[in-house]
């Protein structure tokens, strides 16, 4: 039996018979020599927590330092990943530095051909210096029987933006967590998080947005669509620390439920511990609306392409965003062979 | 120094219920919490053979059980300190007039006769660990509906009604306080509202605990036979002390098909209190709960209401409001098991953080995976006064049927400046429209009392504003 390590900790618990407080996790190996992370990015939390981190920095097969220069506009993006071959375990430790005022977009990525199942773990620290703008992509097309990793840590000083956009199409087993530290006035944070969830996948997701300095601002979207017996746990906090005055926070999570075997548990957070905020958070839970449906199927649309439209719908903003032509096409191609062939 | 507007809410007027009386008790077991103290007090309850057997075994749960590791601390309770049951110095009376003059008084200055003349069915008032009072309208009685002291209930006539159901909505097992309430519950009232009946005003507990240092442990079990239509009132206060008091009442009801039940709340314990209350309902088919609770005491609370949709067609309501104030951690909310087809359930929430104090609100909404049709929509506004303080939401949902249609809202932050601009645009000074705003806030709670109560617990949020 493979040893477990825990993950994605809620900041503040609730009853233990939900079962949401935390993730217990097989802990990995990867083969590679690992990596020391340097100390300035060494104290930064991330979302699923220190088990994990240290799980993929330990023994990491690859890293990289991406570092930009104060005042740089990054025109390309950088991009990290490929395919996986079968069985084979990548462990991924990307670091990025936006020095003051420049701008950078990274697209991280990882697919697996129909039958290969494979590992990945990618850990992400970003550290966005004063009206740095950062934004990092994830796409995750692994084949059925893979596991994926996803631990990000970020930090955004005065001014500074931090993106998160992630897609997570594949693989059996999803986890998956970020948090970020509004550490500077008028710095802001955004994440959507697009999902799908079919056969017996587990997707376990944790997202803190920390609101340290005055008028920050944080969103967390997240969209996904539960078929077959997948089973997913959606946690997410706003966290208004005190002096966070003037900040503002909203969370968003829309789910289909589009099998009855499947199981959807979301866990919206908001704590506070300043007067002068506004802290919102929303959930939406059920069937595909049904005014929709009519309205697409009055289009001569077939009810299962009707039904096909609306789930692409919701992964199509992050897919959009992802700036490579070949992984944008490759994510809403896996999209829609997965929902054909359900 | 000039006053900041915004800190103008003063914090609950805890005044009216922070008054004692001497310790004239006739009885009470010594601190702490072991088999000899359970058996003694099963001897002074006189209880039936397995009574005594379920307190004992209670115990044995409770030993064996953590503290819980995710609610407010609780270190400042040590249960070699509590003393669990207190016997006043009376048995229970069926007038007014047969009460001791200082418990009578008691309950005087906390209103409780005048509201039973004005508009109740019925009164049960417990002091300390006994009810000393106990009545019912003739005419609601004569209509078969059973309302008395739980300790007549275990030996008498609905002895074999109270044991099919007591703890079997919150077992012993449920947790480290509901184990020990199983092993030291005295006190608390049994109803019985038979097939079809409809009691048209409210019965109401009163529960008032007197001594310094105890424990009460009341349990209330209200059965609402099928079509039958009842309002049940609690309230509880107790004078302030600077040792630790404990509040562990279990709540225990049973909506029957086709009936209704509506449970109200108005909590008010002093800041010295710890409130770990555990409250459950289990609804039939086409039976409606509805919980109102205002929360406006004690140091610390664990409070939840929970309801379980069992039958088809069932529905719940929850609307509640907390007022935490300085040295105060109100851990409130509520909890919703979907089980049967077609059940709804409605959550209003509202909490007021100020002076430090503490709000958090926990829910849960669990949809069965044979809960096909289940609506569900949770709504969580949480109002802060000041930076001092605190307001948390926990919200949680576990869905497992895909036909279900789920809704949760929350918002947590200040007084709308705009708000505020628009009411004084209309000549309304900045005072009173902040009052106005926050009255407003807690209005949706207040709508749902009777009249007395909505008066009652507008006079303990106290909103005046300062003129600054």
């Amino acid at each position: 039996m493979s040893a477990e390590i825990t993950v994605n900790r809620m900041p503040r618990s609730t009853w233990n018979w939900l079962d949401v407080n935390e993730a217990r996790m097989d802990a990995l190996s990867f083969p590679g020599p690992g990596f020391d992370i340097p100390e300035r990015f060494k104290d930064m939390g991330t979302g699923m927590g220190r088990g994990a981190s240290e799980l993929i920095s330990l023994s990491c097969t690859e890293h990289r330092i991406v570092e930009v220069p104060e005042g740089e506009d990054l025109k390309e993006p950088v991009i990290i990943g490929g395919m996986l071959e079968d069985g084979e375990k990548q462990a991924s430790v990307t670091l990025i530095h936006a020095g003051r005022n420049s701008r950078v977009k990274v697209l991280e990525f990882c697919e697996s051909r129909e039958g290969h199942s494979a590992s990945r773990a990618e850990l992400t620290y970003v550290m966005a210096e004063e009206g740095a703008h950062v934004t990092v992509l994830q796409a995750q097309m692994l084949s059925r029987g893979s596991f994926y990793i996803s631990d990000t840590g970020m930090t955004a000083k005065e001014d500074a933006t931090v993106e998160l956009e992630q897609v997570f199409l594949g693989a059996d087993h999803i986890y998956a967590g970020c948090e970020t530290l509004l550490s500077g006035d008028r710095s802001s944070f955004k994440a959507d998080t697009a999902y799908l969830g079919e056969g017996s996948r587990i997707l376990d997701m944790n997202y803190v947005a920390r609101h340290g300095g005055r008028k920050t601002d944080s969103r967390m979207n997240a969209t996904g669509a539960l078929l077959g017996k997948s089973d997913k746990i959606y946690r997410g906090t706003i966290d208004f620390l005190k002096g966070s005055s003037g900040s503002t926070g909203r969370e968003d999570e829309n789910v289909l439920l589009l099998s009855e075997d499947v199981r959807n548990r979301s866990v919206p957070v908001i704590l506070c511990a300043e007067e002068d905020v506004d802290g919102q958070h929303a959930a939406t839970i059920g069937r595909i609306d049904t005014d929709k449906l009519f309205y697409l199927m009055s289009r001569a649309l077939s009810e299962e392409m009707a039904k096909r439209l609306v789930i692409t719908s919701g992964f199509m903003p992050v897919i959009e965003a992802i700036p490579e032509v070949a992984v944008r096409n490759a994510a809403v191609n896996y999209l829609e062979r997965r929902l054909t062939l359900d | 120094m000039e006053k900041d507007a915004k800190k103008c809410v003063r914090d609950v007027d805890h005044s009216l219920y922070d008054f004692r009386d001497e310790d004239n008790s006739s009885f009470k077991t010594s601190a702490g919490l072991t088999p000899e103290i359970v058996s003694q007090i099963s001897d002074e309850k006189h209880d039936p053979e397995w009574m005594r057997e379920f307190r004992q075994e209670s115990l044995k749960i409770y030993n064996g059980m953590k503290m819980s590791d995710w609610g407010p601390p609780i270190d400042g309770l040590n249960m070699d300190d509590i003393v669990t049951y207190v016997r006043p110095d009376t048995e229970m009376k069926g007038k007014w007039s047969e009460v001791p003059d200082d418990i009578k008084n008691t309950f005087e200055k906390l209103g409780i006769p005048e509201a039973e003349r004005k508009s109740l069915a019925g009164v049960g008032a417990q002091y300390d660990s006994e009810v000393v009072y106990h009545n019912v309208r003739e005419e609601v009685a004569a209509q078969g509906v059973v309302y008395t002291d739980m300790e007549s209930a275990i030996n008498g006539e609905y002895a074999d009604m109270v044991k099919e159901h007591f703890m079997k909505l919150v077992p012993p097992t449920d947790h480290k306080f509901a184990a020990l309430h199983g092993a030291v519950w005295s006190g608390g009232s049994f109803v019985y509202v038979p097939p079809g009946v409809k009691v048209d005003i409210p019965l109401q507990s009163y529960f008032r605990l007197n001594a310094a240092g105890a424990g009460q442990f009341e349990h209330t079990l209200i059965i609402v036979d099928k079509g039958a239509y009842l309002h049940f009132i609690e309230g509880c206060s107790a004078p302030k002390y600077s040792v630790a008091n404990l509040h562990a009442g279990c709540v225990e009801l049973f909506v029957a098909e086709g009936a209704w039940l509506r449970y109200s709340t108005i909590e008010n314990w002093s800041k010295n209190m710890y409130n770990l209350n555990t409250k459950r309902s289990l609804i039939e088919k086409d039976g409606t709960m509805e919980w109102v609770s205002g929360s406006f005491g004690s140091h610390t609370s664990y409070l939840y209401p929970m309801t379980i949709l069992k039958g088809d067609h069932s529905r719940m309501e929850y609307t509640g409001i907390t007022f935490a104030g300085r040295d105060q951690q109100l851990d409130t909310g509520a909890k919703v098991a979907h089980v049967g087809k077609n059940t709804s359930s409605h959550i209003v929430a509202k909490s007021i953080s100020k002076s430090g104090g503490e709000c958090v609100f926990r829910s849960s909404v669990t949809v069965g995976k044979a809960a096909s049709g289940t609506k569900s929509a949770v709504t969580c506004d949480s109002l802060m006064l000041d930076s001092e303080s605190r307001s948390d939401t926990i919200p949680a949902m576990d869905i497992r049927n895909d036909s279900a249609d789920i809704g949760h809202e929350a918002r947590i932050g200040r007084i709308s400046d705009d708000a505020v601009f628009y009411l004084m645009s209309r000549g309304i000074s900045e005072e009173d429209a902040r009052a106005m705003i926050v009255s407003g806030f807690a209005e949706p709670v207040a709508k749902e009392l009777p009249l007395e109560y909505a008066v009652e617990m507008n006079n303990l949020i106290k909103l005046e504003m300062d003129n600054g």
